[in-house]
C-alpha cells in the first residue's frame, strides 16, 4: 500500500516501517544489507530525531549533536530488541538526551541556550502565512519560551512530540504520576511566567 | 481571544501538531546525515566480523600437530 506522506514519520503510518527495518537490521548479516538499512532507518528518524534535538540546542551545535546520536544509535542497534515503534523512539530519544547534554556542557551554554529556538520559530512564522496561527499557538509559544529548564523538557516532550507520560516516566526514570504532576506544574509556572 | 480563555493543554498540543506539520513540509535528510549512519553500520559490521577473521586466520597459520599415533592390539596379546 502506498503512502502519501511517506518521508513523514512524524505524522503516519510510515511509522509501522520503522520497527520492521530495526528488526531486519538486527537479524541481517551482510555487510551492504545493513549499510542499506542503516541508511533507510537514519532518512525515517532524522526528521523527528533533529527536530526535537532543536528544542534544546541551536544550530550549528543541533547538527552535531544529531550526527552523534544516529552514529550511537546506528552503532548500538543490535543490541536493543525494540518491542514496538514508541519503544524505539524512546530509546533514540534518550540517546539524543544524553548526547544533548554532552554538547551542552562542552559548550558550556546550558543557560545561554534559548528556549524554543529562533529556527522554529521561523519557522512557525512562515508556515503562518499560509494558514494564520490562531492566538492558542501563539501564547503556547510564549509560555514555553517563558519556562524554565527542567518545565520547559517536560513540556517539550509531552506536547510537542506527544510522548505520553508513561513514556516520558520510563525515559527519564521517575513514576508516572510524578511526570503527571510534573507537567500540569511546568504549565501552572509558565503562564505565570506569560502572565 | 483574551488569553485568559484559551485552553492551555489544546492550545500546546496545537503548537506541536502545527510545528511538526511545517517542520515536515520544509525539512530536508542531508546528505551528510545519510553518509554518518552507512559509516557507522559498516564500522559496525567490520567490529563482529573482525573477531571471526582473526580466529580463521589463528587457525589457519598454527602449525599442525599430529594426533599422536595408537598403535592397534597384538592379535595373539592373550593367548
Amino acid at each position: 500500500m502506498n503512502c502519501v506522506c511517506k518521508n513523514r514519520p512524524v505524522i503516519c503510518g510510515a511509522m509501522d516501517d520503522l520497527i520492521k527495518l530495526v528488526r531486519t537490521y538486527r537479524y541481517s548479516g551482510g555487510v551492504a544489507d545493513r549499510v542499506r538499512l542503516a541508511e533507510e532507518i537514519c532518512r525515517q528518524i532524522e526528521p523527528r530525531l533533529l527536530l526535537f534535538v532543536l528544542g534544546f540546542i541551536q544550530m550549528p551545535d543541533a547538527e552535531i549533536v544529531l550526527g552523534h546520536s544516529v552514529k550511537a544509535i546506528i552503532g548500538e542497534m543490535k543490541k536493543f530488541e525494540p518491542r514496538s515503534t514508541k519503544q524505539f523512539w524512546t530509546w533514540c530519544f534518550r540517546i539524543a538526551r544524553i548526547k544533548i547534554s554532552q554538547r551542552l556542557r562542552e559548550r558550556d551554554f546550558a543557560e545561554s541556550q534559548p528556549r524554543f529556538p529562533e529556527e522554529l520559530r521561523k519557522l512557525l512564522e512562515r508556515a503562518g502565512n499560509h494558514e494564520p496561527l490562531s492566538p492558542g499557538v501563539k501564547y503556547a509559544m510564549k509560555m514555553l519560551a517563558a519556562s524554565q529548564a527542567d518545565a520547559y523538557e517536560f513540556l517539550w516532550r509531552h506536547f510537542i512530540f506527544e510522548i505520553d507520560y508513561s513514556d516520558i516516566a520510563d525515559e527519564c526514570c521517575i513514576t508516572y504520576d510524578d511526570v503527571r504532576t510534573k507537567i500540569k506544574h511546568s504549565l501552572d509556572e509558565a503562564q505565570k511566567h506569560v502572565n | 481571544m483574551a488569553e485568559s480563555q484559551i485552553d492551555i493543554d489544546m492550545a500546546m498540543h496545537e503548537l506541536g501538531q502545527r510545528l511538526r506539520a511545517a517542520w515536515n513540509k520544509e525539512h530536508v535528510v542531508p546528505v551528510g546525515i545519510l553518509e554518518i549512519a552507512r559509516n557507522e553500520a559498516r564500522n559496525q559490521w567490520e567490529i563482529e566480523h573482525q573477531i571471526e577473521w582473526e580466529l580463521k586466520k589463528h587457525a589457519r597459520e598454527a602449525p599442525q600437530i599430529e594426533p599422536p599415533r595408537i598403535e592397534p592390539p597384538d592379535p595373539d596379546l592373550g593367548r
